[in-house]
């Protein structure tokens, strides 16, 4: 099955979530498997973390590219210290702070097109836009990033203060507080509609 | 709605949005970095602990560092040297709870004694008996006449002579009285340069010591020649005139004229015989003629031989003057009687 996905390009659907360090040190060697199964891992990760922190989906795409051959550059220059996706995320939120910076700070503003952006229209359920939409526009930074990779990689919430360096405590404040406030707002906007 | 629920659909909308680059950024080349620039740069901070745990931490810390520190200096630091001299030369440093940190032989007989012990962080008083017990095993200390030099190397008087008690008082516990060897104890303070001199001639601190009080008082004694004698002889010869001058104040108490000392010398054998050591001449008291030993068992003096009492003429024999056998007092009493005719 892993050489009929390479042959047609497409890379096989590993679902559990495994990161290890030898990955890490294999993408390094140029192993075009290695590197396969790391994206297949992180594509939804990486992709929503940077979306939490940029907002704009077309931006989130391309530092999401940036991310990977970032990592592909530097994967030979990594130490192993038991926390590979920590330095993942330390690459995606360099280049998105980069980028916000780039663009005057307007992150917020590539949030406003959410209704007309052709991205978001991929979400056919009405209720799962409303949610991400709410969770885009009502929360703030560190709380979309922490609702979102708890949602979306299965992470817990002990592995996302290892990987993003914060207290645990602080985790789990932003997390239940951003659920809160995105509570209350779905039932604002479905209460308005 | 619930928390499952809105995670599950953040999942399926992120599902549904997520580009899939993989085509872009597997094949395209790029060129490897030589270093961490700043972006790739691991840069994860630790996550801040609070305040309060920080300082918990700190002085958890330092209360173990301070009873280890404690502990340490309690039980494995050296408070005290006891050297045991026989002709083999032993060391043992002590802690506070006078358990043994070491042991060392600062001979080759001393090595003879503790071949095949460890003393380490036993009692004194076992390890004393350990040493005592080689050492008769060995040869050393099989007779009265055998002497043994203990000497305490501490900085603090008075434990330093409850130390040297301790030893002497197991070394009495350990021989039977009628062997118990002659026990020489001294306390010094432990020098840097006793122990220098004293490790030069591989020799124990309290040996040392003598030496060097030996050659105060007599200089043309050299260190080899001292070395080499027994531990009696030299203890003798450094503390000989302080016996002398202990002697001397013992007569200074008696008389100071010296007869005593004369008679003390001639007749201490004799008087060594004596269970109360008063004097008991009896051929003094036998020649007291008025008392008849054998039948005064009363010991009172106040009758003679014939139970009667002395001093009544009545029964004196000796007042016979005229040899007829009688009384002259009869003699008298009779001439009365003629007078009559």
């Amino acid at each position: 099955m892993l050489l009929f996905a390479i042959i047609n390009n497409q890379p096989p659907i590993i679902d559990k979530f495994q990161i290890d360090e030898n990955l890490i040190h294999r993408i390094g060697h140029d192993d075009p498997i290695a590197f396969s199964e790391f994206y297949r891992l992180t594509q939804k990760t990486i992709f929503s973390y940077i979306l939490s922190l940029v907002l704009n989906p077309n931006d989130a795409e391309d530092i999401m590219q940036d991310t990977y051959l970032k990592i592909r550059s530097a994967a030979h220059l990594y130490e192993p210290q038991g926390k590979p996706m920590a330095w993942v995320f330390t690459i995606a939120r360099n280049l998105s702070f980069m980028h916000i910076r780039s663009h005057n700070n307007i992150a917020e503003k590539g949030f406003e097109d959410f209704e007309n952006d052709s991205i978001f229209s991929k979400i056919m359920d009405q209720e799962d836009k409303i949610i991400l939409e709410n969770l885009l526009r009502n929360l703030e930074e560190t709380e979309r990033s922490v609702i979102l990779l708890h949602a979306v990689s299965g992470f817990k919430h002990r592995e996302i203060a290892k990987n993003l360096g914060m207290p645990l405590a602080t985790v789990l404040s932003k997390y239940h507080r951003g659920l809160g406030k995105l509570r209350k707002s779905i039932n604002l906007q479905k209460g308005g509609r | 709605m619930k928390n499952q629920r809105i995670e599950a659909g953040l999942s399926r909308a992120i599902g549904k949005i997520t580009p899939d680059v993989y085509s872009k950024v597997a094949t395209a080349p790029i060129k490897k970095m030589v270093a961490h620039d700043h972006i790739t740069a691991p840069s994860i901070t630790p996550a801040k602990t609070s305040y309060r745990l920080q300082l918990a931490t700190v002085f958890a810390v330092f209360a173990v560092v301070i009873g280890v520190f404690i502990g340490w200096t309690q039980f494995f630091q050296t408070f005290g040297i006891v050297d045991l001299d026989v002709n083999p030369s032993i060391e043992l440093s002590i802690n506070r709870q006078n358990r043994v940190i070491s042991a060392k032989a600062l001979n080759l007989d001393g090595v003879q004694i503790l071949s095949g012990m460890n003393l380490k962080y036993s009692k004194l008083e076992n390890a004393i008996d350990a040493i005592l017990g080689s050492m008769i095993s060995n040869g050393y200390l099989t007779s009265p006449d055998d002497a043994m030099l203990v000497t305490v190397l501490m900085e603090e008087e008075v434990k330093a002579e409850q130390l040297e008690n301790t030893v002497i008082l197991r070394v009495n516990q350990f021989f039977p009285p009628d062997s118990t060897p002659v026990v020489y104890t001294q306390s010094l303070r432990d020098t840097q340069e006793i122990k220098s001199k004293a490790g030069e001639y591989q020799i124990s601190r309290g040996v040392m010591n003598l030496i060097e009080i030996i050659q105060q008082e007599y200089p043309d004694y050299t260190i080899d020649q001292l070395v080499e004698m027994p531990v009696r002889q030299l203890y003798e010869l450094a503390y000989r005139d302080d016996d002398e001058q202990d002697r001397q104040d013992d007569l200074d108490e008696q008389d100071g004229d010296g007869e005593f000392d004369e008679l003390y010398d001639d007749n201490q054998d004799e008087l060594d015989e004596d269970e109360n050591g008063e004097l008991d001449d009896q051929e003094d008291l036998d020649m007291d003629d008025d008392v008849d030993e054998t039948d005064d068992t009363s010991g009172d003096d106040s009758v003679d031989g014939d139970n009667n009492e002395i001093g009544d003429d009545d029964f004196d024999d000796t007042s016979d003057d005229n040899g007829d056998n009688n009384d002259d007092d009869d003699v008298e009493n009779n001439d009365d009687i003629d007078d009559d005719d």
